[in-house]
C-alpha cells in the first residue's frame, strides 16, 4: 500500500526533500511531485522489515536537510 | 502553556496540543516563535522522534512529534512539555542571537582586521625612532667623547 507525504514548500526545501529520497531509493518506491507550494511523496514496496518507520524516517531526514540548509543560508 | 488532553478540555492558555494515539502534535503561531526558533527545538528531537512540520494555515505551523520508542500518555504530556521547554529556549537564542549580532559582527571584524602584534612593533619601532638610534646605533656611552668638565 502506497504511503504519501505531503511536505510543504513553506518548511522544507525540495532540495532537502530530493537528497533524502536519494538516500532511501534503495529501501522503497519512491515518486516525487513538485507543486507551487508542497513536495509529495509517495512511497511503494518498501522494504518489508522497514514498512511502519520508513516515512517517518524519510520525513525525519527531510527535516535534517532542511535545517542545515537553513543554517548555512 | 494551553494543553488540550484526549477529552478536549483546554488546560491553559498559550500553546495547544493533542495526545492521540502515541503522538503528539502542537498548533504554534509563527508570529510568537519565529520560524528557525521551531526548527532549531525540532531538531533536538530528531534522534528519539518522529518529527513533521505542517502548514494548517497562514503563519502557523503544525509540530507532531512520535517517539521512535513507544511511550504511554504520560510519557507523551512529558515530551510535549520538554518541546515547549525547548522552544522557549530555542526563541530566547534567537531573540538574544538577533540583539547582540552587530557587537558579534564588530568583534569579529575587529578580531580579523586589526594585528595586535603588528601594532605592538610599530610601537617598539616608533619608540627605538624617538630614540634616534642613527645618531648612536650602539646607545653604548664612550667616555672619552664625554665633553670635558669646566
Amino acid at each position: 500500500m502506497a504511503e504519501q507525504l505531503c511536505f510543504s514548500r513553506s518548511l522544507y526545501t525540495p532540495e532537502a526533500v530530493q537528497t533524502a529520497v536519494a538516500a532511501f531509493e534503495k529501501l522503497a518506491e519512491i515518486q516525487v511531485e513538485v507543486t507551487q507550494t508542497e513536495v509529495l511523496v509517495t512511497l511503494s514496496q518498501p522494504h518489508p522489515r522497514l514498512a511502519d518507520t520508513l516515512a517517518d524516517e524519510l520525513a525525519n531526514h527531510v527535516l535534517h536537510h532542511t535545517v542545515l540548509a537553513e543554517r548555512t543560508r | 502553556m494551553a494543553e488540550t488532553n484526549p477529552e478536549g478540555t483546554e488546560a491553559s492558555p498559550e500553546l495547544q496540543y493533542d495526545l492521540e494515539s502515541n503522538r503528539v502534535t502542537f498548533a504554534i503561531q509563527e508570529e510568537i516563535y519565529p520560524r528557525d526558533a521551531i526548527y532549531g527545538a525540532a531538531y533536538l528531537f530528531l534522534d528519539r522522534c518522529y518529527v513533521f512540520l505542517g502548514r494548517p494555515e497562514d503563519k502557523a505551523v503544525s509540530v507532531q512529534l512520535r517517539p521512535k520508542k513507544g511511550a504511554g500518555e504520560e510519557a507523551l504530556t512529558d515530551l510535549a512539555g520538554e518541546f515547549a521547554n525547548e522552544l522557549l529556549n530555542q526563541v530566547i537564542r534567537f531573540r538574544v542571537g538577533e540583539a547582540t549580532s552587530r557587537i558579534r559582527e564588530y568583534t569579529l571584524a575587529k578580531a580579523f582586521f586589526s594585528d595586535p602584534g603588528r601594532s605592538t612593533i610599530d610601537a617598539l619601532l616608533a619608540e627605538l625612532d624617538a630614540e634616534e638610534l642613527d645618531e648612536d646605533p650602539l646607545e653604548i656611552e664612550v667616555p672619552w667623547e664625554k665633553p670635558a668638565d669646566g
